[in-house]
C-alpha cells in the first residue's frame, strides 16, 4: 500500500492524458499500415516543426485551462505578433512581447476586477487584437529581422532548432506545473478558487500570472511562425485559438479547470497533426477529414470524461 | 485570556449582520457559540478566522489587538477554522493540502514531495489518522476531510480552533471520534469555539455557551448550569417542548405506501415500510445505511428486484423522478442546494417548478402570483420578495419553499430527506409543524434524519434501516435514542 500510493495523486494527474497517448498509438500503426511513409523519421520530424507554434500557444492555454478559464484572444496574438515581428523597425519584437503582455494584463484586469467571464472577456480581446493586428499589417508581407530566419533554417544534430526550442520549452513548463508551488497553486485555484482562497493561495496572482503566460506563449509561437514564413500575416493565427483548446482537452486538461498538465495537451497537438497529415497521405479529401477529426475529438474527450478527483 | 472579542459590529451594506458582541475564550476550554440561523454565528466566526474584517469593535488575543483582512493573517496568528463547507481541494494530494500556501522546497526551489509526505504521517498519526498522504482528497469521507482539517491546524501549531457545524454531515460514529480529538485539543490547551445546533452534543462537550440572536449577544451561561430549556429560551424565546407539535392523536388511516420485502437495485433489501393515510414515518440508521436508497426506489419508481412497491393499492410503475411526480409524490432531496433549488432562480420560479412538471413543454411557464404568495404567507416564508433570488434566503428558508413547491402543486405523498438539516431552530418548528398538519390533512410524510431527538419528537413511527434492509419499527415519542442505536448498529451494543 505504501509503494503502490507513493505517487497516487501525481500518478492519477498524468492517468488523464491516457486516451489521447492510447489513440495516438493505435492512428500510428493504422498509418503504418496503410502508408508506409507516414512514420518515416523525416516526415515525423516535418510533422513537429510545423506544430511547433500550436504546441507553444497550446502550453499557454493549457496553463490557462488549469485555472477553469479560457483564452480565446491567443490566436488573435499570434497575428498581431508576426504581424508587429514583421515591421522593418528597431525593437520589432521585444514589441511584440509588450504587446502580448499587455493584451494578457487586460485579460487577467477584465477577469479578475470586473468578475467578466474569461470566454466572453478573451472574445473582447480577440476581436480587438485582430482589428489591431490588421491595423498593423493589413495584407500579409513585411521581412522579419535575418536573425529569425536563421533560428528558422538551423539544425542541431539533424533535428531543427524550431523543434528544440520547444521541446526546451516543454520540458520546462511541464516541470514547473507538476513540481513548482506555481503549479500547485494553479490547481487549487482551478479546483475552487475560494478553497484555494481560504487556504492561503494568492488566488488573483496566480490569474494573473496564468494569462501573462499564455499570451506570452502565444507571442513566442507567433514569432516562431513569422521566422518560419519570414514575414506577417495579420489573420494566420485564426485557428489557433480554436486548435489549442481542442488539443488541451485532447489532452485530457479538463476544462473545469484543476486536473491536467502539459504533456497530454502537446501529445494532443501532435495527434491531431499526425491525423491529418496521415488522411493527406492517404488522399482523403478535406471536408472529410473535417468530419474525421470532429468525430475523433468527442471520441477521445469522452474517454476522460470521468477522470475526476473523487468519483 | 486567549481571545477576546469585544463589541464587534458588521454590517453588509444596509444590513447589520453583528452589533456589540463580545465574548472571551479561556485557554483549555471549548466554548460553544449558540444561534439561530441568521442570528450571526458564522459571520462572527469569519471575522474571528479573517475572512472578512468587523466594521467595528476590537479582537485581542493574548490582550494584544489585532487587524486582519485576510484569511491567512488569522492563520499566521494561530486560528485555524475547520468551515462548514470544506476548503480542502478535491484534486490535490492530502499532503498537498496540508501545506497549501507554505510548501516545504527544495534548495532548487521545486516542492519537496518527500518531505512533504514524511511531515504529514506524521501530523496526521497525531490526530488519530492512518492515512496515506498521496491520496487524493477528493476521495477522502467527509469525516475524514474534516480530520485532515484538523491536522492542517495542528501542524500549523494553531493555539484557537473554530469549528463551524462539524457534526452536520457526520454519523454518530465519527462525530465521537471527532469529540475525542477536541478534548485532546482541550488537554493541549487549545481554546475551541464551537458552533452547533445540536443541544445534546453541546452539553457533552462545552464548558461554556455563549448564545446570539438577532445579531446581538444573548447571554453567556456555563454549560454546567443551564439546560436545554433556558438555552432554547435564550436564543429563540420559546421553550423546548414547543419544538415538535403533538404526536398522532387518531388512527394511523388506511395504508398508503407499502414495500414489501422490497430490492431493488439502490437497495439491498428486504426492506419492508408502511405508511398509513395520516402518518409521518422516520427512516433512521446510522450513516449511508440505504435510507437514501428507500426513499429514492419510492420517488423514481425503481423496478422491483423482488417484492414490491404499493402505492394506493397498485404497484407503482413509473420509471424515474418526473413519473413519481405525476403518480403524486413529492421529494424534497437531502442536498439541498445540489438536488432541490435553482439557486439562481427567484422563490417564485423555485417554487412553480412543481407545477411545470408534467406540463407541456410549449406550454407557458406562467407563475399563478396568488397561489405562491399564499404558500409563503402559509409557510411563513420570510423574503422581501418573491421575486428575489432564493440563494440569498436562510437554509430554513429555501427549505420551506421546497415545500411550498409540493404543497402548492398538491402531493399524495411527502418524502422529505433531512427535513431540517442546516435550518435554524425557529424555522425548525415550523417546518415540523407544516409536516404535521399535512399527515393530518391525509398526506403521509416518509422522512429520513440523522438527528435522533427529531425522528422521536417528530414521526409516529421509526423505521431502522441497516445494510440496506429494515430490522426494527419503533413507536415515535416513546422509544429512546439508546433503543434506536442498538438496532441501528446491530449486534455489538454501545
Amino acid at each position: 500500500m505504501k509503494l503502490a500510493g507513493a505517487t497516487t495523486a501525481v500518478r492519477l494527474r498524468r492517468l488523464s492524458a491516457l486516451p489521447v497517448f492510447a489513440l495516438i498509438a493505435v492512428l500510428a500503426i493504422v498509418l503504418g499500415i496503410a502508408s508506409p511513409h507516414a512514420l518515416s523519421a523525416q516526415n515525423l520530424i516535418n510533422i513537429l516543426n510545423q506544430q511547433v507554434s500550436l504546441i507553444l500557444v497550446t502550453v499557454g492555454q493549457t496553463i490557462v485551462v488549469l485555472t477553469a478559464g479560457l483564452d480565446l484572444s491567443v490566436g488573435s496574438v499570434v497575428s498581431l505578433t508576426t504581424a508587429i515581428a514583421s515591421h522593418d523597425i528597431a525593437f520589432a519584437v521585444p514589441l511584440a512581447i509588450a504587446a502580448a503582455l499587455a493584451v494578457g494584463l487586460v485579460n487577467a484586469g477584465g477577469i479578475l476586477r470586473f468578475g467578466i467571464h474569461p470566454i466572453l472577456m478573451t472574445l473582447s480581446t480577440m476581436t480587438a487584437v485582430q482589428g489591431l493586428a490588421l491595423l498593423v499589417r493589413p495584407i500579409p508581407g513585411g521581412t522579419v529581422p535575418g536573425w529569425m530566419k536563421t533560428y528558422a533554417g538551423a539544425e542541431i544534430l539533424g533535428l531543427p532548432l524550431p523543434v528544440i526550442c520547444a521541446a526546451t520549452v516543454v520540458v520546462l513548463a511541464a516541470v514547473i506545473i507538476s513540481h513548482s508551488r506555481f503549479g500547485l497553486h494553479l490547481m487549487a485555484t482551478g479546483a475552487s478558487a475560494q478553497s484555494a482562497l481560504l487556504g492561503g493561495v494568492n488566488t488573483g496572482r496566480i490569474i494573473l500570472m496564468a494569462y501573462l503566460l499564455s499570451s506570452l506563449f502565444a507571442c513566442l509561437g507567433g514569432l516562431n511562425l513569422a521566422a518560419r514564413l519570414a514575414s506577417g500575416d495579420p489573420l494566420v493565427g485564426q485557428s489557433f485559438g480554436i486548435d489549442s483548446i481542442a488539443a488541451t482537452a485532447l489532452g485530457g486538461t479538463q476544462l473545469s479547470g484543476g486536473l491536467g498538465g502539459v504533456a497530454g495537451p502537446v501529445v494532443g497537438v501532435l495527434f491531431l497533426a499526425l491525423l491529418g497529415n496521415g488522411l493527406n497521405l492517404l488522399n482523403i479529401s478535406t471536408y472529410y477529414q473535417m468530419i474525421i477529426k470532429g468525430a475523433l475529438l468527442i471520441l477521445a474527450v469522452s474517454a476522460h470524461r470521468r477522470n475526476q478527483p473523487g468519483l | 485570556m486567549l481571545l477576546e472579542v469585544v463589541d464587534i459590529a458588521k454590517s453588509f451594506g444596509p444590513v447589520q449582520a453583528l452589533r456589540g458582541v463580545s465574548l472571551a475564550l479561556k485557554p483549555g476550554s471549548v466554548h460553544a457559540v449558540l444561534g439561530e440561523n441568521g442570528a450571526g454565528k458564522s459571520t462572527l466566526m469569519k471575522i474571528i478566522s479573517g475572512v472578512f474584517p468587523a466594521s467595528s469593535g476590537t479582537i485581542r488575543i493574548d490582550g494584544q489587538p489585532v487587524h486582519w483582512h485576510r484569511a491567512e493573517q488569522a492563520r499566521a496568528a494561530g486560528v485555524s477554522t475547520i468551515f462548514q463547507e470544506f476548503i480542502l481541494l478535491p484534486n490535490l494530494s492530502v499532503a498537498e493540502n496540508l501545506f497549501l500556501g507554505r510548501e516545504l522546497r527544495t534548495p532548487l526551489g521545486l516542492v519537496d514531495r518527500r518531505r512533504q509526505r514524511e511531515e504529514s504521517r506524521r501530523i496526521l498519526a497525531r490526530v488519530g489518522l492512518d492515512l496515506d498522504p498521496d491520496l487524493l482528497t477528493g476521495r477522502l469521507r467527509v469525516a475524514e476531510q474534516q480530520m485532515v482539517e484538523i491536522a492542517k491546524g495542528v501542524m500549523r501549531d494553531a493555539r484557537i480552533f473554530v469549528f463551524d457545524e462539524p457534526t452536520a454531515a457526520l454519523g454518530n460514529r465519527e462525530a465521537a471520534r471527532l469529540f475525542d480529538l477536541i478534548r485532546q485539543l482541550q488537554r493541549e490547551g487549545k481554546g475551541i469555539l464551537y458552533i452547533s445546533h445540536r443541544l445534546p452534543e453541546l452539553f457533552e462537550l462545552c464548558d461554556e455557551v455563549t448564545v446570539l440572536k438577532d445579531g446581538q449577544f444573548a447571554g453567556h451561561f456555563a454549560m454546567g448550569e443551564t439546560n436545554a430549556t433556558e438555552l432554547v429560551t435564550t436564543m429563540v424565546g420559546r421553550t423546548l417542548d414547543q419544538l415538535f407539535p403533538p404526536h398522532r392523536t387518531g388512527g394511523a388511516g388506511e395504508t398508503v405506501l407499502e414495500l414489501r420485502d422490497l430490492r431493488t437495485p439502490g437497495v439491498t433489501g428486504p426492506v419492508n415500510l408502511g405508511i398509513g393515510r395520516h402518518e409521518i414515518v422516520g427512516l433512521a440508521g446510522l450513516e449511508g445505511q440505504g435510507q437514501i436508497g428507500v426513499t429514492r426506489s419510492i420517488f423514481e419508481g425503481h423496478a422491483p428486484e423482488t417484492g414490491e412497491i404499493l402505492f394506493e393499492g397498485r404497484p407503482l410503475g413509473h420509471a424515474g423522478p418526473a413519473g413519481g411526480v405525476a403518480a403524486g409524490i413529492g421529494l424534497i432531496p437531502e442536498d439541498r442546494k445540489a438536488d432541490g433549488l435553482f439557486l439562481p432562480l427567484s422563490v417564485a420560479r423555485n417554487i412553480s417548478v412543481g407545477l411545470l412538471s408534467g406540463k407541456g413543454l410549449a406550454q407557458p411557464a406562467s407563475v399563478p402570483a396568488d397561489d405562491i404568495a399564499a404558500q409563503i404567507g402559509r409557510l411563513r416564508i420570510r423574503l422581501r420578495s418573491a421575486a428575489q433570488t432564493i440563494g440569498e434566503l436562510s437554509g430554513g428558508n429555501q427549505q420551506k419553499a421546497l415545500l411550498a413547491r409540493w404543497l402548492v402543486r398538491g402531493v399524495k405523498l411527502l418524502i422529505c430527506e433531512e427535513p431540517t438539516r442546516g435550518v435554524d431552530i425557529g424555522a425548525k418548528s415550523e417546518i415540523y409543524a407544516i409536516l404535521r398538519e399535512l399527515a393530518d390533512s391525509g398526506v403521509p410524510v416518509l422522512i429520513t434524519s440523522r438527528e435522533l431527538p427529531e425522528l422521536i419528537g417528530l414521526c409516529d413511527r421509526i423505521v431502522v434501516v441497516r445494510d440496506g434492509a429494515t430490522v426494527g419499527s419503533f413507536p415515535g415519542g416513546t422509544t429512546t435514542e439508546e433503543e434506536i442505536m442498538a438496532a441501528a448498529i446491530g449486534g455489538e451494543r454501545t
